[in-house]
């Protein structure tokens, strides 16, 4: 699989994305998930420093996506937003299976409780709606990547890597 | 524009992992089991545990004051002889003994130099084997009181050096690494640490073969004689294996006299209430965690959480011949049973009178409680007892409960990562040397029950939710029970000593995540020679 780099992302929205309401619903659900993220930086910032960081940084870049996909949206800006929702999707079920990473708590699988279920669920729906704002070209690729990531997970499911 | 169909078998691919791995996760650890087939209850022999003494009485008339023990890795067949899988148990150990029980002299200083001799990390669970080891119910100086942060890392030693200046008690030593003690200690690093003095010896009650340890504790094991670990999601580990000093359900044959067993629950997260199935054998509660209660008090069952020690006796006097009484444990709210986890052991009462009716007393009392001596020295069991909640000088609130946004286990909404983020500056009380104070532990919840351990004191309990306590914890405490939607009220004196001291639950799942804080007694000092962590660090 090819390396995804700025000279090859393909430009262009699907037709009459702009003026539709998918924009609008992307920016919804990034917006909630920036909130969910930073309702939970406090309590997360008292275990660990970093680990407070890591959701402030996640709320604020899904803040700022959720203003800039309504203002603008631009096919680099939502395959961004696809790999962005991807690598905390990713993150969030090694979270729960292998543990955090690093950090006080390392290695120590994190329970899925039903408020971040639904923030994961919010985050798949993003992905499908960003998905569908895209142009036949664009969206090959976000594809693509959605697979790299689906593909990552269930070969370390099956390889015993995630726990 | 439409999703084609591959796209939506790609999506859908994305979606089932990041919704069911998580879920498939926490399906298969509750649902998993350890042996499919169990030792069966009641056909071990009972076992003491080793024991060491270093009195004087028993080392031609000197006291022993200093010992090397080392923390090490070995196989056990904890579950029974051969075809039975060994068990590689984490030890204390000196000379070949296997987490002996040590006994002291009031007044007789020891110094014990541990040695982290574990493999390099934990052999299951992959992390570095750092520990600490406390002498739960010694008021030792801040920096060999087992301070969680203060580890000893593999290949390190650390001196320990505990005064032995209160009264006779049932003490025990078990690890206290941060964030790793629940797993330390259930790997085996516990035992139990007699203190002894004039009082005790002069009571008439049962000793040496008479006296004896109940370490109870329970315990997963997998199919290859592994301790298996499953704290469901970071709530409590739930053994179905209870193990009497490390053999499952035994069976001890006794005489028709009293019995002194010094009960200790090791387990992580079980309680027991604990009871007799045969009325003629009679039970009586003499000492709680802190030593000598008043007097004797006779119960048919008692509760016992996680750190506890209850001192009984067992008159088996009145039993008929070869009869069987079993120590058993019924339901306690928030325990999780197996088939055989509401069993404990047996006892086998001989035909015919005892042989041997020496040390076979039940005083009336002990002694009356009576009013704490001024100053910060230590203070003896007939002084806690003597507290009362018009001596303090100030009252504060402790609350216990878990956090709903992040999971971790809190106290007043800190957690022990706070302490560390602190520089370990950050306390919840800071008592006077040698101040009073009435202190409320507050657990809303319905959920759970938290064990609270207060370091370096020993407190009276007062009440529990306005009422009387129970009557066997009528005692010098240094745990209180905290039952699901209890607030319970102790009194301590604080010190001897100054500096900084833990508190936490002794659910030790609780404790590791991370219901645990500090509290300081006297004044903070940036350059504190009993610094928990520097003042005598491993080395």
């Amino acid at each position: 699989m090819g390396a995804i780099g700025l000279h090859t992302v393909p430009r262009g929205l699907a037709d009459g994305v702009r003026a539709g309401w998918l924009p609008a619903f992307a920016a919804a659900l990034s917006a909630s998930a920036a909130i969910a993220h930073l309702g939970v930086a406090e309590p997360h910032y008292r275990a660990w420093w970093a680990h407070g960081l890591f959701f402030v940084v996640c709320g604020a870049l899904q803040a700022l996506f959720a203003v800039l996909v309504l203002w603008r949206p631009r096919a680099w800006l939502v395959l961004a937003g696809i790999a962005g929702t991807l690598a905390i999707l990713g993150m969030y079920v090694y979270s729960r299976t292998n543990g955090a990473p690093i950090g006080p708590h390392e290695g120590v699988p994190e329970p899925p409780g039903v408020y971040d279920m639904v923030t994961a669920a919010g985050e798949l729906v993003l992905v499908v709606v960003l998905v569908q704002m895209l142009a036949e070209a664009a969206r090959r690729w976000a594809m693509r990547l959605v697979l790299l990531v689906a593909g990552a997970l269930w070969v370390g499911k099956a390889t015993g890597f995630l726990v | 524009m439409e999703l084609s169909r591959r796209d939506v078998v790609k999506l859908g691919l994305l979606g089932g992992a990041a919704l069911y791995l998580p879920m498939e996760r926490v399906a298969r650890t509750k649902d998993q089991r350890s042996l499919a087939r169990l030792p069966a209850p009641y056909t071990y022999a009972f076992s003491r545990p080793p024991e060491i003494d270093l009195r004087a009485a028993a080392n031609g008339g000197t006291p022993v004051t200093s010992i090397r023990m080392a923390m090490q890795q070995g196989p056990v067949p904890m579950l029974g002889p051969a075809p039975w899988p060994q068990t590689n148990l984490w030890a204390y150990t000196i000379n070949g003994r296997i987490n002996p029980t040590i006994h002291v002299d009031k007044g007789q200083p020891l110094e014990i130099v541990h040695a982290n001799r574990l493999p390099a990390t934990h052999p299951q669970h992959g992390y570095e084997s750092w520990t600490s080891v406390h002498l739960h119910g010694s008021a030792s100086l801040p920096q060999y009181d087992g301070y969680a942060s203060d580890v000893i890392e593999p290949g390190q030693s650390k001196r320990y050096v505990y005064p032995n200046q209160q009264g006779a008690r049932t003490l025990w030593y078990h690890d206290h690494g941060v964030h790793r003690t629940a797993q330390n200690a259930y790997a085996g690093l516990a035992a139990q640490y007699h203190l002894h003095d004039e009082m005790e010896a002069q009571s008439g009650i049962p000793m040496g073969a008479y006296d004896s340890p109940l370490i109870l504790r329970d315990a997963l094991f997998a199919a290859n004689g592994t301790l298996h670990w499953d704290d469901h999601d970071r709530s409590s580990l739930m053994g179905d294996v209870i193990l009497v000093n490390g053999v499952p359900w035994p069976v001890m044959p006794v005489q028709k006299r009293r019995y002194r067993f010094r009960i200790l629950n090791a387990s992580i997260s079980r309680s027991f209430n604990l009871s007799l199935s045969d009325a003629r054998a009679k039970l009586w509660v003499i000492a709680t965690d802190g030593g000598f209660m008043p007097k004797p008090v006779q119960v048919s069952s008692l509760r016992v959480g996680m750190a506890e020690r209850y001192e009984v006796i067992v008159d088996f006097t009145d039993c008929l011949d070869r009869a069987e009484v079993l120590l058993r444990s019924a339901e306690v709210k928030n325990n999780v049973d197996y088939d055989h986890t509401r069993k404990i052991m047996k006892f086998r009462v001989g035909a015919g009178p005892a042989t041997d009716v020496s040390t076979n007393e039940i005083p009336a009392s002990f002694y009356t409680p009576r009013t704490p001596s001024s100053g910060n020295g230590y203070v003896g069991p007939d002084e806690v007892m003597g507290l009362t909640e018009r001596m303090a000088v100030k009252k504060r609130t402790l609350e216990f409960k878990k956090s709903d946004s992040t999971g971790m286990w809190t106290i007043d909404g800190k957690t022990w990562d706070d302490i560390v983020a602190s520089d370990y500056k950050d306390v919840v009380a800071d008592p006077a040397a040698g101040s009073i104070e009435v202190w409320d532990f507050v657990n809303k919840s319905g959920g759970w029950f938290h064990p609270v351990h207060v370091h370096l004191v020993d407190f009276k309990i007062l009440s529990r939710n306005g009422r009387a306590p129970f009557a066997y914890e009528q005692g010098p405490k240094d745990v209180a029970y905290v039952g699901e939607g209890e607030t319970v009220r102790v009194v301590a004196k604080f010190g001897p000593h100054e500096g900084k001291y833990m508190i936490h639950c002794h659910n030790l799942v609780h404790e590791d995540h991370d219901m645990m804080t500090q509290y300081r007694v006297g004044p903070r000092k940036d350059d504190d020679p009993n610094d928990p962590i520097h003042g005598d660090p491993a080395v």
